[in-house]
């Protein structure tokens, strides 16, 4: 599972379950293309605050981030690659995540969390 | 709209070759493809009418601005074959030809200059040339037009083309006669002249330029034969793309489908450069464990597949995600925020995929220890078409930028209305375009737009159709099993008469049995069963009617005795006589 997933995912059947936490057990580094386009389409529909949150919950990417969006993101080439890095190059192979409202745990396996 | 120019002096037109399948579909994708490239299309609408009436024509006048336009649009469209652009055009040859001669040079000579390369083709519809007349329409061109480049048959820098458009025979005419006049074609370059067409359009001759070609090699690098790893209801390439297009997916954009299974639909939204997020309730196939191709082809089976491995195979960006989690409204696991900019999916109807739905109480009302959780299969259970519908629309309402499109395909045993639809307040239909899959049934991709609140609030005032109910009457493709009849419900006495009369051996209650088993062989077809298995299937009525009889009656054991009797009666008189006679030619010696 990749962050840019994880900052779409709520806890089904709540109404607080977002952002969820994120119990690492082996995280990978992978490499991805650079599309700036998609980055910057992303920025509008990202929830930054709960991706901040959860970037300073996990040690390889903590303060990549600045604390608020550029002004003009999409001429920030430097923002965007940050933020490419960490939106789909940070991939969560096992682990979990927690609902952050009814503790419910929800397990990633092989990259795949599953949201039942 | 623009008017279209009609023949050359008005400068030149554009004709669109489009394929002639997904004839429901074509003009839609045209105009989708228009949208997404941000080209200024117009149609003749009289044309698009005629060619969605006829459904036999290929050939479309469109007015694009320039040939810029034409490179863009072209780059999407999946049933274009190509466009050429117009430079004369004639009701027969002569007039062809005479128009030929009207061409400015100024349009006609950098096309033709020295230096450069070309070639000729003759494309015709409705009528076949032979090569040897093709070469002969091709050689009276010479003197027409001054040719300057060189002959290159192999990738020239201009491809010009003498399209011959033969309308085809009404459906209710008779029937065309067979071309025999062939030679008498080359002689007046026209066509042989049909007795029944000559009420209907006339023929029509062009000459023009190549100017682009439609994306059909996506349709073959797609193709599910070649696909790494696809499923048992993998959505055929072409009809993905044609989706793809319809829900005007651009570059950079990020697509959703709810119930991807192998991913058909995002590898299509992938293959015009968008990133995609997928879900699906069963795990298996999201793991890439599913294994369905049996038979000699597990040989040739890939022992790595997986959708990540499919768009590795295309060149494509790997998905953003996969999710494996329940779509219905109740268990969304998405914020509700405009994430996406599209939804495309194929959801499984319970026609040929059965489970769309979690039905795990257990899990659901999170009663399941944490121990037994790990490893634990969800139960899965069939939701209806209407069901999903109401799931996909809330979805949409949630999770669909304004503006974006969501497609899906939808079975119906009705004719499709927006009636049909459950109740949507934040959606717009588009269009609906047909496939017909049998003889009572159809497919259809629905097309719909997310709009804003005020536009939504603007057309309420429209009276809304109301909601019609089932979408897709099972019962009508798979005849339900009919209720036993009840044997105390008639006279016993007319039971026996109707019995008699039909000489039928069966009791009465054996009578809804045989019924439902004759049931069970059509069960999954629409038509009527085959005759090969007809007869086995009676045979096996009748004993199993005949084994009941015995059993039923008071006197089984007596009837199967006086049966046994009488079947094994005569081989003992025979045995007993043999011995007799044995016995007599022994004691005689």
């Amino acid at each position: 599972m990749k962050l840019i997933t994880h900052n779409m995912l709520m806890s089904p059947g709540t109404r607080n379950g977002f952002p969820l936490a994120i119990e690492v057990e082996s995280l990978e580094e992978v490499e991805a293309d650079f599309n700036p386009e998609f980055i910057a389409r992303m920025v509008e529909k990202l929830d930054y605050p709960a991706l901040l949150q959860t970037v300073a919950s996990l040690s390889v990417v903590e303060g990549t981030l600045p604390p608020q969006v550029p002004e003009k993101y999409a001429e920030d080439e430097e923002f965007l690659k940050a933020l490419h890095h960490v939106l789909l190059e940070v991939e969560i192979v096992e682990g979990s995540l927690v609902c952050p409202e009814t503790a419910r745990k929800f397990p990633i396996k092989e990259g795949i969390p599953s949201m039942l | 709209m623009a008017p279209v120019a009609p023949f050359w002096g008005d400068g030149p037109f554009y004709l669109c070759h489009l394929i002639h399948s997904w004839l429901n579909f074509r003009l839609a994708e045209l105009r989708a493809c228009a949208d997404v490239a941000g080209v200024n299309l117009s149609i003749d609408e009289e044309e698009a009418f005629e060619l969605r009436r006829g459904a036999e024509g290929v050939l479309l006048r469109i007015a694009l601005d320039d040939e810029a336009a034409v490179a863009r649009l072209t780059a999407r469209t999946v049933l274009v074959r190509s466009v050429y652009e117009i430079w004369a055009t004639g009701g027969s040859w002569e007039e062809l030809e005479a128009s030929i001669k009207r061409v400015p040079l100024a349009h006609c000579v950098p096309f033709l200059a020295e230096g450069t390369t070309f070639r000729v083709r003759v494309a015709s519809f409705g009528h076949k040339y032979t090569p040897e007349e093709q070469t002969a329409m091709i050689n009276k061109l010479g003197p027409l037009l001054p040719w300057k480049g060189k002959v290159k048959l192999q990738h020239p820098d201009h491809t010009f083309f003498i399209i011959v458009d033969v309308p085809q025979q009404q459906a209710d005419g008779p029937p065309p006669p067979p071309h025999a006049a062939a030679d008498h074609s080359i002689a007046g370059h026209k066509p042989a002249p049909l007795a029944g067409v000559a009420a209907g359009p006339p023929t029509k001759f062009y000459f023009g330029r190549l100017v682009g070609e439609g994306q059909r090699s996506l349709v073959g690098a797609l193709d599910l034969k070649k696909r790494n790893y696809i499923g048992t209801t993998s959505l055929d390439a072409e009809l993905s793309l044609v989706m793809a297009n319809l829900a005007r997916v651009r570059r950079g954009q990020l697509v959703y489908d709810p119930y991807c299974g192998t991913a058909g639909c995002l590898v299509a939204a992938a293959a015009f450069g968008a990133r995609v997020l997928g879900a699906d309730l069963f795990l298996p196939v999201l793991r890439g464990k599913l294994r369905t191709r049996s038979g000699p082809s597990a040989l040739t089976q890939p022992q790595e597949q997986g959708i990540g491995l499919t768009f590795a195979q295309y060149g494509l960006p790997p998905p953003a995600g996969l999710l494996h989690a329940d779509s219905g409204r109740h268990l969304c696991c998405l914020r509700a925020a405009p994430l996406f900019d599209a939804i495309v999916t194929d959801p499984p109807y319970g026609i040929r995929e059965k489970p769309a739905a979690m039905d795990d109480a257990p899990l659901l009302e999170r009663l399941l220890p944490e121990a037994q959780r790990e490893g634990h299969v969800p139960r899965t259970a069939l939701a209806a078409v209407d069901t999903i519908l109401v799931d996909l629309f809330a979805l949409a309402e949630r999770c669909l930028a304004v503006g974006g499109r969501l497609v899906f395909l939808l079975p119906t045993t009705l004719p499709f209305s927006e009636a049909l639809l459950p109740p949507h307040t934040l959606l717009r239909l588009e269009g609906a375009y047909e496939q017909r899959m049998a003889a009572r049934w159809s497919r259809w991709c629905v097309v719909m737009r997310r709009c804003t609140a005020e536009e939504a609030a603007a057309a309420r005032g429209e009276a809304a159709a109301p909601h019609v109910g089932r979408v897709f009457h099972r019962e009508v493709i798979r005849p339900s099993r009919p209720q036993q009849k009840d044997a105390g419900a008639l006279n016993p006495e007319l039971l026996n008469k109707g019995r008699a009369k039909r000489k039928d051996p069966r009791p009465a209650a054996a009578d809804g049995i045989g019924e439902a088993a004759r049931i069970t062989t059509v069960k999954g077809r629409d038509h009527p069963p085959a005759k090969k298995g007809a007869r086995a299937a009676r045979r096996r009525e009748r004993a199993a009617a005949r084994k009941e009889a015995a059993s039923a009656s008071d006197g089984g054991l007596r009837a199967r005795l006086w049966r046994v009797a009488v079947r094994t009666g005569p081989v003992l008189v025979v045995l007993a006589a043999a011995y007799v006679f044995y016995r007599r030619a022994r004691a005689t010696r």
